[in-house]
């Protein structure tokens, strides 16, 4: 099976889990660091995919690392995670389960990427426009990209505006190819 | 050379890009999670359409064939090299199709409808036509009637094939499958030089061959002026499969253009044993499960709704007009009593019809002709086993002139076949055996034939004619293409008119008793 289909699933058991605990938004907060952690430290990311550390010791290691920062429940989740073999789809859960907190709250999360870092103001603007549109709670993300040479774009789940100057050129590109120069000269 | 001058290049620069849009569209991308053996599984792209082609970032195109609950496994036709984890893919929002028109007409394309023979973009107004389109309802058609004349005095006579009518080849390598094939369509050549016949477009469709054959066929296509009404459509071994599988589709959906606009067709699809194996290849990599042979299930569908696609159209415009799922771009220009005749072509290992893929497509065509080795090696050619192949609907469409002539060859050779192996142990004979056995080696020889000499249809019965008479009886074996050929020239000089009326169907004592007279005359010079 795919991890995203096996990440799915952990990632609404959670879920559902912490909604009958009230604590929701602790483990969003904790699943966050964690997502937050995962990039940051090199060691812990290869830690958790390291397929030779056996399960059982990862999870009194994750035990040990955990147990006095995080809730009783989250550190109960990864060591059972760990016990059962899925921890190297952690990635994909945290990313489960941060989609079925938006979708469950009417958060639509939104991406802006540009060539350069963005004033706030524009930030605002472009919040303000696309919940205008959708009529949803907007989280908006942001990713600096210099491939992008200029201008930016904005992505909503599979759905893509590109005003970038690099998405222009590539359009310019693809046109060329498309009419085949003829010789006029 | 010549100079170039900056504004010249800036107006070549401004008038290639007038269509281009500065705007920004909404485009809808995925991100390919796995890349392998020609299949990508896209994560995203959650409106995309079965069977809709997609772009990944370096250029390459798609065609969505598996839709999942969080993922689409996409089929490669083109490089795998630049697509990696992550990377973009786009949506086009446009079916798997290729564009048709007249200007095709003498070129070599991919399945894609792109030329590969580089004689530039292909001229004049093309439609699109979907490469997968629903054959035409029962209301829609009417049954075969005009003859499609191969030009191979075997076929025409006894395995005859009408307008619209799908007959299988099959026979092991290197029987000469193809070559009938090629023959029929250089034959083609007469219906577009007789102004009273309905002129035949061809297709060609080279599916897993080895590029050099395909560029022999063309050769040979072009050295007999076959090529300025054939479209090649190549898809050579070194294709991706995806473009393999795709490629009789392509070849349908050019037929179906003539078809529809009230012409004929015939398309050839060469061979659809390894469009099976092409096919096998995607639905493997996409975790289809196998079946017999390891073929998916859906195999059968995959030829038989191909081989549904050719069909005779009614006559009547109106009803034409009304058929089911007509491209949009067709509407113009429908008509009625339009044909797509389709040859298609099975390879057989060893002989072998009873594998998977021949029993299906013999059960699915409209009849077979069967090629034969041992035939092929004791030198007659085209080694087609008149015994086993048949043409379950040709008869309707047959000339008058021919069925009469043909029924007795036919009764003749299977009566011969059946004395020969006595004739083998060089027993006694009573003389009436001994004439029937002579009688049928005149029959086999006169129905071999050279290669690239297709026979017109007249022709063929007065030599046929000849044979069943009993002219030949006294003319020595070995001369008998020597008869052939001074009969044939001496009623093409003397009795133009008679042929001219066998052409027509005609076959009356008047012409029966001058077509025996020159027969017997030749044959003197022969004793």
């Amino acid at each position: 099976m795919l991890p995203e289909r096996i990440a799915h699933r952990w990632a609404k058991a959670l879920y559902e889990l912490a909604q009958e605990r009230n604590e929701v938004e602790t483990a969003k907060e904790e699943l966050l660091q964690i997502q937050q952690l995962l990039k940051t430290s090199k060691e812990f990311f290869l830690f958790i995919k390291s397929p030779i550390i056996p399960h059982k010791r990862k999870a009194e290691i994750i035990k040990k690392l955990f147990e006095q920062r995080f809730s009783a429940m989250i550190t109960l989740f990864l060591e059972k995670l760990a016990l059962k073999g899925r921890e190297t789809i952690l990635p994909e859960i945290v990313k489960a389960f941060m989609d079925y907190y938006y979708e469950r709250n009417g958060i639509l999360v939104a991406k802006v990427v540009s060539a350069a870092p963005l004033d706030s103001s524009i930030l605002e603007e472009i919040k303000a426009f696309l919940a205008a549109r959708y009529k949803k709670q907007i989280l908006l993300e942001q990713e600096v990209k210099p491939r992008l040479i200029g201008g930016f774009q904005i992505w909503v789940k599979d759905k893509m505006v590109d005003l970038s100057i690099y998405g222009r050129l590539q359009q310019l590109r693809k046109q060329f190819h498309l009419t085949e120069y003829k010789a006029r000269v | 050379m010549k100079g170039i001058r900056p504004d010249e290049i800036t107006a070549i620069l401004r008038q290639e890009l007038s269509g281009f849009r500065s705007e920004a569209d909404l485009e809808e991308v995925g991100t390919v999670l796995q890349v392998g053996d020609g299949v990508a599984r896209v994560y995203g792209l959650t409106e995309v359409r079965a069977g809709e082609m997609v772009e990944f970032e370096n250029g390459t195109k798609g065609i969505v064939l598996n839709l999942e609950e969080d993922n689409v496994g996409v089929v490669l036709l083109g490089e795998e090299a630049g697509i990696k984890e992550g990377s973009k893919v786009q949506r086009t929002r446009e079916i798997a199709s290729i564009l048709v028109g007249d200007g095709l007409l003498g070129r070599v394309i991919n399945p894609l409808g792109e030329p590969l023979d580089g004689k530039g973009p292909i001229q004049g107004k093309l439609y699109r036509s979907p490469l997968e389109r629903k054959a035409p309802g029962v209301i829609y058609r009417r049954p075969v009637h005009q003859p499609l004349q191969t030009g191979l005095k075997a076929i025409d006579s006894m395995i005859p094939i009408g307008r619209g009518q799908r007959e299988l080849i099959i026979g092991d390598r290197s029987t000469g499958k193809t070559a009938i094939a090629i023959d029929t369509i250089i034959n083609q050549r007469r219906t577009h030089e007789d102004p009273d016949d309905e002129p035949v477009y061809c297709i060609y469709v080279a599916c897993g061959q080895k590029a050099s054959t395909i560029a022999q066929v063309v050769d040979t296509l072009q050295r007999y002026n076959a090529m300025e009404y054939t479209v090649v459509v190549a898809a050579p071994a070194s294709a991706p499969a995806p473009l393999q599988f795709l490629a009789p589709y392509a070849g349908a959906a050019i037929g179906e253009y003539f078809r529809d606009s009230g012409r004929h067709a015939l398309v050839i699809y060469d061979d659809l044993s390894k469009q099976a194996v092409a096919y096998r290849e995607v639905s493997l990599l996409l975790r289809r499960p196998p079946g017999r042979e390891a073929y998916p299930g859906d195999i059968f569908y995959l030829h038989s709704r191909l081989l549904e696609r050719a069909a005779k159209i009614i006559d009547d415009d109106e009803v034409a007009k009304q058929m089911n799922d007509l491209p949009p771009d067709f509407r113009s220009f429908v008509k009625g009593g339009g044909s797509l005749t389709a040859l298609p072509i099975i390879e057989t290992q060893a002989g072998d019809v009873a594998a998977y893929i021949p029993t299906n497509v013999i059960s699915i065509t409209d009849g077979q002709i069967y090629l034969e080795p041992d035939l092929f090696n004791a030198g007659i050619r085209p080694a087609i086993n008149v015994g086993i192949s048949v043409s379950r609907v040709g008869g309707n469409a047959q000339i008058r002139s021919m069925k009469k002539i043909a029924g007795r060859l036919k009764l003749e050779l299977a009566q011969y076949w059946e004395l020969e192996a006595f004739a083998k142990f060089g027993a006694d004979l009573d003389p009436a055996t001994m004439r029937q056995i002579e009688r049928g080696r005149r029959n086999v020889e006169i129905l071999k034939q050279k290669q690239y000499s297709p026979m017109p249809v007249e022709e063929q019965i007065a030599i046929i004619f000849a044979s069943t008479r009993g002219f030949l009886d006294n003319v020595p074996l070995n001369k008998v293409a020597e008869y052939e050929q001074q009969y044939l020239d001496y009623l093409r000089a003397n009795h133009a008119d008679v042929l001219k009326r066998l052409k027509q169907g005609e076959l009356d004592d008047a012409i029966e008793n001058t077509l025996a007279k020159v027969a017997e005359e030749i044959a003197k010079q022969f004793q």
